[in-house]
């Protein structure tokens, strides 16, 4: 063994091994605590930016949606991180859950929004103009959705109006954004308090789909649709088999479809559809069919006719009063003038120019025929006279009618030049009403003598037939007046009559109201057509009779509809009978996917006059009216066209015009026309116009309403996420 | 036997070599000494910052989820109204909901299914999970997505300051041990619902008029005492919170850092009435904090005959000189007085010790950060 050498002995090896160790350990430790502080400040960093991405998942998800409300959700890269966002669809809802990932930091954020069609937040949506407000206050349009994207009235415009939004500020308190595809006319967008923009452009205008064979379109639900209280469905037609209106112990025919519904406000007690899931009341006017109905009816006869020609020519025409005419006894007059349009005729005190269709017709510059009517006074003339503007030859003819309704004589009329020939016929026009008298009025522009005519049509009677005389025949005048009772109301067919001589005439069809005892609508035209009553008082006789005691609605539950398809046009008004009427308060509401009110042609409330006591009227849903167009083209075949957008109506679409004192009406959710819309309070008093918007009617939006891929609003519903 | 050149190390070279041994060990203790220090006031650095960091975080992420908030006397405690969401859709008459967090809920007690505008109320009788058996059949459909919260009602008269209890529309809402909020005022706690008296742990500090809305409050989160140094607490609680076994500590050591409360707001009220289509509003006493682009809510919501009125909320456009332009007009009319209210909560806490690992070294951070609602 090798000695020691000196300075070679000790432990200083063990001891710095030991320090070693020691120090090593102390090293190991600190180091791995330093490297979990770092590791924490790490995680720390990563959780909020994973927070951040994740915030941007769905701040993307949101631009997506607004660009394209079917969009499903992405996976992408942020710096260094990553979201995941994947949105599910329920209805109009859209929960979008955005995962934010860095490093070891993971977030998840959901948030539910729902998809609302930009047209679905105005409180009034026009397709063409829209008038608010007039001299009178005591209109309020408003729209306090909160959301940016609300509006108080949009326009569309579609029809190029030179304004497409008229407020008079005067009388309109305007809560809300203004937006056109057009001029806006009396506020000042530049200091307007919420949006004013009148270049906006077009917003949707989806059609319903009322009459389709489809099992949901309005009129299919209606029909399949009971009340249980009696088990017959919700369809009204007078006539209809398919219609409760026909059912057992109804009857009601072709002309009572108004009586037929105020039955059924009746019987209800003036409470309809509580006791039905989502009801729809379907409402479809025959043809031409009156508001007002009769209960019974006189039967109008002919008392008499006379005629007369000028012979050779003058400038007047004189006719004697027929014999025996009385007070109210109704006169109808045909003169026929060569010269066609060139000749003026200058009726007698009292004759009026029968409205309607072509009258004077004139055929070229031979003949012009004029068809004129008289309500009888209590003394009459013994004659009449016609004036020409220049020396003519003339003929012509009064018959009187007994038992014609004296307020409301005429019901339909039209006339037509007819080509060179022997035979000439009136066009067939459709009468409203049962037991009308069709006169028909014939003229031809030449005559062989007396006796120039001979009725063609089976039942047609001939009242008169009168020629001018002298100088070439093809110079002169025939005429001929005619009459037929029409038992049933509906289409007349054409009416016709021979002339000896083959030359250019004219034909004209007039039906004449009978005298009735009816029920009328307050407030509304006395002829008024296809207009659903919703009465304000009891339906009542015109001798003063009520003859439904309950049939003002005053609790309605769904959707009212009145729709008549009739080619290329649609038909079928809703009217609120003269406000100030109303016996009871009004309360309607439709928000469970079904409009409130819809109408073919207009929806209107238009009333005068002071309520006995202070009344409500309030409706709570969609307001949606045609305005006599369910363009575009005349058809809607499911699923091809029906989504598409109307065009625009030149028509009335909803008309509020609400004067009534003591009334307070209330239009709570949203109004769409295709046509004009006028929103006014009519008087200075105490009753008030308030439309506002409200959300309840877009809770569950109809099937034609569904939002499509763009045009959106989001509205935030729900923050939820698991932080 | 020891030749003269084998022998061992002399006592000298022996007390060297310890003194040696002694220095670097000396040194060395300094040198860990030193580390050891340091890494014990970083690690309580880092503790302290933890501290606010995770509380702050639990209570941003739950004021974010609520609808409304309260904040309490001087600061010190903050009552969030919280919403959770259905999972499902309801369809109408739907006795059951699937909602994902039942625990804002309360068996027998009212609830109300949100949807935009409009509030739907049906009477919870079961929960199991994240189902909820409702007593009736809901009328109207509800989207998934939808929020679901306790029923509210609101003052039936006003309520005076000093008053220990107040009647309300409907005391089927609320039950003892609820907390809740009155108006702009809580969290208060219930003590006893008789019919529609509502009798409260404490008398009320402000008067209110009739039709502020009394609500449920979900989760309440309080400093404890006088919330100062030493020792501050910050507790959670969501039921009977006045038995201080319920408050359940969230984090030690916070405080409210004077002058700045723990929970705050920026709010100030009108200076004069501001008409149905104001788009600038001016406050009295001009007070700091509103800032272009923050979120605003004008008025509170309260409970008339015609329903309720929901405040209105508006975006910040421009601030100068105590007034406010708002990105759109206000639909309703205000009163000179109305409350406006940044819709966000500012949280700022200081979290303080003494580390007795370093010779009592105090350590402390102030956070802060400011929240918004998002429901």
């Amino acid at each position: 063994m090798a000695a020691l050498r000196r300075g070679e002995s000790g432990a200083a090896l063990v001891t710095v091994l030991v320090l070693v160790v020691v120090l090593t350990v102390m090293g190991v430790a600190m180091v791995d605590l330093a490297l979990t502080e770092v590791a924490v400040a790490f995680g720390q960093g990563d959780a909020l930016a994973a927070q951040y991405i994740a915030e941007a998942g769905v701040a993307r998800a949101l631009h997506e949606l607004d660009l394209n409300a079917q969009w499903a959700g992405v996976t992408d890269t942020l710096g260094d991180g990553q979201y995941e966002v994947s949105v599910a669809s329920a209805g109009p809802v859209r929960t979008i859950r955005s995962t934010g990932t860095r490093g070891a930091g993971r977030q998840v954020l959901t948030a539910a929004v729902r998809i609302a069609p930009r047209f679905t937040l105005s409180t009034v949506v026009g397709n063409t103009t829209v008038a608010v407000g007039g001299p009178q206050s005591g209109l309020r349009l408003e729209n306090t959705f909160p959301s940016a994207g609300a509006r108080a009235v949009h326009a569309n415009n579609r029809l190029g109006q030179a304004t497409a939004i008229a407020v008079d500020p005067a009388g309109a308190v305007l809560i809300g954004g203004v937006t056109a595809n057009g001029t806006i006319a009396g506020i000042t967008c530049a200091t307007w308090a919420w949006v004013c923009d009148p270049a906006a452009g077009l917003l949707r205008f989806p059609r319903l789909d009322m009459d389709s064979a489809d099992p949901a379109s309005y009129r299919s639900r209606a029909r399949t649709t009971t009340d249980p209280i009696d088990g017959l469905n919700l369809y009204f037609r007078g006539g209809d088999p398919a219609s409760r209106c026909m059912a057992a112990g109804w009857g009601f025919g072709p002309r009572q479809t108004q009586r037929c519904w105020d039955r059924y406000v009746h019987d209800r007690g003036g409470a309809i559809g509580a006791l039905i899931a989502t009801p729809v009341f379907y409402v479809e006017f025959n043809a031409a069919e009156r508001t007002q109905y009769a209960l019974s009816t006189l039967t109008i006869t002919h008392r008499a006719s006379r005629s007369a020609s000028n012979g050779g020519g003058a400038s007047t025409l004189l006719i004697a009063r027929p014999a025996g005419v009385v007070l109210n006894d109704v006169m109808v007059a045909s003169i026929a003038v060569r010269g066609g349009a060139g000749t003026g005729i200058t009726p007698p005190v009292g004759w009026t120019l029968v409205p309607g269709g072509a009258n004077p017709i004139d055929n070229g510059t031979g003949l012009r025929m004029a068809v004129y009517y008289k309500v009888a006074t209590a003394v009459e003339p013994a004659s009449y006279t016609w004036t020409f503007s220049s020396s003519q030859r003339a003929s012509g003819g009064i018959q009187a009618y007994v038992n014609v309704d004296p307020a409301d004589p005429i019901d339909t009329a039209l006339g037509q030049a007819t080509p060179s020939a022997n035979n000439h016929s009136t066009p067939a026009v459709t009468t409203s009403l049962d037991g009308a008298m069709l006169v028909a009025s014939f003229a031809v522009a030449s005559a062989s003598g007396g006796g120039n005519w001979a009725p063609q049509t089976p039942g047609l009677a001939e009242r008169y037939d009168v020629a001018s005389t002298g100088g070439p025949q093809n110079l002169r005048t025939a005429s001929t007046g005619t009459d037929q009772l029409q038992a049933a109301g509906g289409a007349t067919g054409v009416k016709t009559s021979r002339s000896n001589n083959a030359a250019p005439g004219a034909a004209h069809l007039l039906a004449l109201v009978p005298r009735r005892i009816t029920v009328d609508c307050l407030g509304l035209a006395a002829g008024a057509r296809e207009a659903l009553c919703l009465r304000s008082r009891p339906a009542t006789d015109s001798n003063g009779v009520v003859l439904y005691a309950s049939s003002v609605p005053v609790q309605v539950t769904g959707m009212i509809g009145t729709f008549r398809r009739a080619g290329a046009s649609v038909a079928g008004d809703i009217n609120l009978e003269n406000l100030s009427a109303r016996t009871a308060d009004y309360a309607q509401q439709s928000i469970t996917g079904d409009p409130a009110l819809v109408a073919a042609g207009w929806i209107r409330v238009v009333s005068t006059g002071a309520a006995a006591f202070p009344r409500s009227v309030s409706v709570t849903g969609i307001l949606y009216a045609f305005a006599g167009a369910d363009n575009p083209g005349g058809g809607c075949v499911p699923p091809s066209t029906c989504g598409d957008d109307l065009l625009g109506s030149g028509a009335v679409g909803i008309d509020v015009r609400h004067g009534a004192d003591l009334v307070g009406l209330t239009i709570g959710g949203w109004l769409m026309s295709n046509g004009a819309v006028t929103l006014l309070d009519a008087a200075a008093n105490l009753g008030s116009v308030t439309v506002r918007y409200d959300a309840a009617a877009a809770d569950v939006l109809p099937a034609a309403f569904t939002p499509g891929a763009v045009g959106n609003v989001l509205l935030p519903v729900s923050w939820s996420s698991n932080d | 036997m020891l030749r003269g050149r084998e022998t061992g190390l002399t006592f000298v070279e022996m007390v060297i070599a310890i003194a040696l041994m002694s220095l670097v060990i000396l040194t060395f203790y300094a040198v860990i000494g030193v580390a050891v220090r340091e890494w014990a006031a970083v690690e309580g650095q880092v503790e302290v910052q933890q501290q606010p960091r995770i509380a702050l975080a639990r209570i941003a992420g739950e004021t974010r989820q609520a609808r409304d908030f309260v904040i309490g006397a001087g600061g010190r405690s903050l009552g969030l109204v919280k919403a959770t969401v259905l999972l499902q859709d309801a369809a109408p008459g739907a006795t059951a909901l699937e909602v994902e967090d039942a625990s804002t809920l309360a068996p027998g007690m009212p609830l109300v299914i949100q949807s935009l505008t409009r509030l739907e109320r049906a009477t919870v009788t079961a929960i199991a999970g994240t189902s909820v058996t409702l007593s009736g059949g809901t009328a109207r459909l509800h989207r998934r997505g939808e929020a679901v919260r306790r029923a509210q009602t609101a003052l039936a008269g006003p309520a005076f300051a000093g008053s220990p209890s107040f009647a309300v529309d409907d005391g089927t809402v609320l039950r003892a041990g609820d907390l809740v909020a009155v108006g702009d005022e809580g969290p208060l706690d219930v003590l006893t619902v008789t019919g529609n008296v509502v009798a409260l742990g404490a008398p009320l500090a402000q008067a209110h008029p009739a039709g502020e809305v009394v609500q449920p409050l979900s989760v309440m989160f309080q400093c404890e005492g006088a919330c100062l140094d030493p020792g501050a607490q910050v507790t959670r609680c969501t039921t009977a919170c006045g038995t201080p076994a319920n408050r359940i500590p969230l984090a030690d050591l916070l405080a409210a850092p004077a002058p700045r409360p723990l929970f705050g707001a920026v709010a100030g009220t009108l200076a004069a009435p501001a008409p149905a289509g104001a788009i600038s509003v001016c406050l009295s006493n001009p007070p700091a904090g509103f800032q272009t682009e923050d979120r605003i809510r004008v008025g509170r919501e309260a409970h008339g005959p015609a329903g309720a009125d929901l405040p209105e909320r508006r975006r910040i456009v421009a601030a100068s000189g105590g007034c406010l332009t708002l990105d759109r007009g206000l639909v309703r009319g205000h009163a000179a007085g109305t409350v406006v209210r940044v819709d966000a909560v500012v949280l700022t806490a200081r979290a303080f010790r003494s580390n007795d690992a370093v010779g009592g070294q105090v350590q402390e951070v102030i956070v802060t950060t400011t929240v918004g609602l998002r429901n």
